[in-house]
């Protein structure tokens, strides 16, 4: 894999250029068109400013998180493909787990392309929408920091939306 | 899921769990406000994060507890407070009566902030709110509910050039506006008008719309509706008779959906069905009244203009369908009109895959039968893979917990459950719950229960110290009409005594009783339900003799009775000659010694138990299948001249299973069977039965004795049909003598085809088609 970028920088034609993206934690790397990789504001100002090299190391990021992103971004590259495709494309996207979504939306956190970020979010938003507060702050590694007066002090400024809730 | 998290807050750093934190206040931002709101409570860090909410929800739920000034508090320190750069979607249930100004600052708020999805139910007020001309400038809009609104669009639209779809119910809208709303929004691709006025001649005009798909039009006082869209995809119309026409070819209808509310005068011109009909040729789905089908009958009776003008017109042009699969007719009547037109529509359609009838309740009350048309549909098709359904009613008919679970469908569904016709409380109900649960679950489902019927009720109770209560149940589910009844009190500690009322319901036609008594009224001997009744199991039931011959007696469509373990009864009498429909006859470990069967059509005889006496009072021409599982006993082997007398009666039997002791008969009276071969023997080949329909034998435990091999052989002799013969032996035997008495069987049998294994097991024969 690492090798097919050179063969194609010499084959195709200049205007066609492509990306290496490397992931730190398990050393996979991904060829991607360029078109295609500036869709992540981190990148194109990585480009920009002239400070990446032939492979772009991209730390945190598995993997097997960097494909589907970069599934995400070629869809999205697309200029023929019609909106309902595009949803269904993301749909099957992010029908993941709980976990594998939140590597995911960090990932388009890191890397900055607000669709996916948005498309994630929804989606972890929608599948947690009901668990119950201590689930949520398990997932996502939160400590409970109230007093127990404090908490009931939050809890009685909007009672409103407490009713019919343990 | 635990053990992960752990190890995800080990592995974060402070830097990961602050950029945790950032990611799931952005996820919440995603939240409904109600939510968000609540998501104060995780922790400190997350106190204000309703404050970034994109999804402000002020629905029917969130008006529902609190009174108007409070729910002004709130939305208003909601929209004081936020500090989002986006709001996407905004709901609002409210009554603006009195607060306009107040309600045109909120939507002046959303509209600054992009929002995307709006929908505004004023049906709470006195008079439609006027909604603010700047709505109509916000570029923004993707999706717009209207409910009980005024609004003056001006002709040149400032902006809603994104709008996908439009809502309107309760709005009085004119044509100039829904024209212009045409003539600017060309990503439109919906729009609904339900209970909207003001309207008469609906002009759909969205030849230059290239995502245009969608028409629903419900109640509304419409007469007209002039269609110009060839993307329209589905047509959904309900209401009033009214007049369509086409000004484009429709190639991309899918379905389409006409129901007709039938009114005193204006059934629908024919000219004007027929141009309808042609134009929806190319549709994939068709849902339609019975008025819709009734059309020609107006002018006369009997539909004489029908035949004199409409059938030759149809006829004539002659529209192909060619992609009509399905047509659903709601409140068919079976008349003469009607189903000509479903002749028409069986004639045309050459790809038509199903079509499902819902009779109009008249029919239904007076039960009435399509079994009949059945055949005149099957006449007509041209299709031959169209499949004709009636369907009593196009309700959920679901199981009641699945029903319950369909509430978090939508709050649509919420109280679908309410409605359930299946009430099964079964083993796998009870399993997991305590009885007070389980009595405060069924508690809660009977009193909320709306629906007029229920259709099917299980139970799987001890009723033990709460008898009043199952009454009362059952009092309930008997009132509601019951058709399908499984009661099991098996948990109980004595026999629950079932209250009377349950014999007199007309309405149940399969009833299962486990552990129960029960009193059918002595005198007089007339029972006054279960007229209905089809099936009937009894399972460790205390049932006498009398009791049996009443059900016999009254019960006119009964097709089958199954006892198992039951007592009471020594003798039983299946005395059912004027019984048209009874088949089946299983009778499984109860105390019975002698069983007399009276009965014509049986087809299905399953005995298993110890050995008892049968007579048969009437030749058995439809026997079709006998299970004779006797059980050995020391003492009573079946008298031979009795069991002569059951071989011959069953001898039109189409498949035969029967334990060895069924063969050994005859063993008793003297050792190695003296007695067979001076009496039965003789007695056996002197009656000579043939045996013309017997294709299957099966044999249990079968030793290889010489009585049973002699019976075996009176078989193989005697059936000249025999297909197959299955031997299950009773314990090992080697290879060789299987061998031989391979040999033997096939020197014996008849008939040429017979063949005869030999199997280990009785759960093997399975895969050997038996």
């Amino acid at each position: 894999m690492a090798s097919a970028p050179e063969n194609e920088k010499n084959a195709s034609a200049p205007e066609k250029k492509t990306l290496t993206l490397k992931s730190m934690i398990n050393n996979e790397e991904f060829v991607v068109d360029e078109h295609v990789a500036l869709q992540s504001v981190t990148i194109k100002n990585m480009v920009d400013s002239d400070c990446a090299g032939d492979v772009i190391p991209v730390p945190t990021i598995s993997g097997e998180i960097l494909a589907l992103v970069i599934e995400y971004c070629k869809n999205h590259a697309n200029p023929s493909a019609s909106e309902d495709d595009l949803k269904k494309a993301d749909a099957g996207i992010v029908a993941k787990d709980i976990y594998t979504l939140i590597d995911l939306v960090l990932a388009a956190n890191f890397l900055d392309i607000k669709g996916l970020l948005e498309v994630t979010s929804q989606k972890i938003a929608d599948s947690i929408k009901d668990l119950p507060h201590q689930d949520v702050r398990e997932i996502f590694g939160v400590e409970n920091d109230y007093t127990p007066e404090e908490e009931a002090a939050v809890r009685a400024e909007h009672d409103w939306a407490f009713e019919g809730f343990p | 899921m635990l053990e992960k998290s752990k190890k995800r807050v080990k592995r974060g750093t402070t830097f990961t769990v602050n950029l945790h934190e950032d990611v799931l206040e952005n996820i919440i931002s995603f939240f409904p406000i109600k939510d968000a709101t609540r998501c104060g409570q995780l922790s400190t860090r997350f106190k204000n994060a309703w404050r970034f909410c994109r999804n402000l929800v002020f629905d029917l739920d969130f008006a529902r507890g609190l009174t108007k000034g409070n729910q002004i508090k709130v939305i208003n320190r909601v929209f004081n407070q936020h500090l989002g750069p986006k709001i996407d979607i905004f709901h609002l249930y409210f009554d603006p009566t009195g607060v306009e100004a107040l309600v045109k600052y909120w939507l002046k708020r959303v509209t600054l902030k992009g929002v995307e999805e709006l929908d505004l139910d004023f049906t709470r007020g006195d008079v439609p709110f006027k909604l603010p001309s700047h709505l109509f400038e916000v570029e923004s809009i993707r999706s717009l509910k209207l409910a009980h609104c005024r609004l003056n669009l001006s002709t040149q639209l400032q902006g809603l050039s994104f709008l996908k779809t439009l809502v309107l119910r309760r709005v009085n809208i004119k044509s100039i506006q829904i024209a212009t709303i045409f003539a600017n929004c060309f990503l439109l691709e919906g729009i609904e008008l339900l209970r909207c006025f003001g309207t008469l001649h609906l002009e759909i005009f969205a030849r230059r719309l290239k995502k245009y798909k969608q028409l629903v039009v419900r109640d509304c006082d419409i007469t007209s509706i002039a269609i110009d869209a060839p993307t329209l995809s589905t047509l959904s119309f309900c209401g009033k008779v009214c007049h369509f026409g086409f000004y484009s070819p429709m190639l991309n209808l899918d379905e389409v959906v006409l129901i007709f509310t039938p009114t005193r005068s204006g059934f629908p011109r024919f000219c004007l069905v027929t141009s309808l009909m042609i134009s929806i040729s190319n549709v994939n789905i068709l849902k339609v009244s019975s008025t819709f089908l009734e059309l020609g009958e107006f002018p006369f009776e009997n539909g004489l203009y029908w035949k004199m003008h409409g059938k030759p017109k149809l006829e004539k042009c002659n529209p192909t369908f060619q992609r009509l699969k399905k047509i659903m007719v709601k409140g068919f009547k079976f008349e003469m009109v009607e189903l000509e037109m479903l002749k028409f529509f069986l004639n045309q359609a050459k790809f038509l895959e199903s079509i499902a009838l819902v009779p109009s309740r008249n029919c239904r009350s007076k039960g009435f039968s399509q079994d009949k048309y059945q055949i005149v549909f099957r006449l007509w098709k041209a299709s031959p893979n169209a499949k004709i359904r009636c369907f009593a009613k196009h309700n959920l008919v679901l199981p009641h917990q699945r029903c319950n679970r369909c509430g978090q469908l939508s709050t649509g569904f919420k109280n679908a459950w309410r409605f359930c016709r299946n009430l099964v409380f079964d083993l796998d109900f009870a399993r997991g719950l305590t009885k007070e649960n389980q009595i405060r679950v069924i508690n809660h489902v009977f009193y909320q229960h709306l629906g007029p019927k229920i259709d099917i009720f299980h139970l799987y109770f001890d009723p033990t110290d709460v008898e009043a209560l199952v009454e009362c149940w059952l009092k309930m589910v008997t009132l509601k009409g019951v058709e399908e009844l499984d009661l099991d009190f098996t948990r109980g500690g004595v026999l629950f005594k079932l209250p009377s009322h349950l014999f007199e319901v007309k309405s149940i036609r399969s009833l299962k009783l486990t552990c129960c008594r029960f009193d059918l009224p002595d005198l007089p001997t007339q029972l006054h339900g279960l007229y209905f009744l089809k099936t009937l199991v009894l399972k460790r039931v205390n049932i006498n003799t009398i009791q049996m011959e009443k059900i016999f007696a009254y019960c006119f469509l009964l097709e089958g009775i199954e006892l198992l373990s039951c007592i009471g009864t020594v003798y039983l009498d299946i005395i059912g000659r004027h019984l048209k429909k009874y088949k089946q006859l299983v009778v499984g470990d109860c105390d019975i010694i002698s069983i007399s069967i009276d009965n014509p059509t049986v087809s299905t005889l399953s005995f298993c138990g110890e050995y008892c006496h049968f007579g048969f009072y009437s030749p058995m021409l439809n026997l079709d299948e006998a299970v004779l599982n006797i059980t050995p006993t020391r003492s009573s082997f079946p008298r031979l001249c009795l069991v002569n007398n059951l071989v011959i009666g069953i001898s039109t039997v189409n498949t035969f299973k029967v334990s060895s002791a069924f063969l050994k008969l005859g063993e008793v009276h003297l050792e190695n069977g003296l007695y067979w071969e001076m009496h039965g023997k003789l007695e056996l080949e002197k009656c000579n039965p043939s045996f013309p329909r017997l294709k299957k034998i099966m044999v249990n435990g079968f030793k290889f004795r010489t009585f049973e091999l002699q019976m075996l052989k009176f078989f193989l002799k005697q059936a000249k049909f025999l297909e197959s013969v299955a031997l299950v032996p009773s314990g090992c035997y080697s290879k060789e003598f299987y061998q031989i008495t391979d040999q033997l069987f096939c020197l014996w049998k008849a008939s040429p085809n017979t063949t005869i294994r030999i199997f280990k097991s009785i759960w093997k024969i399975k895969n050997w088609n038996f």
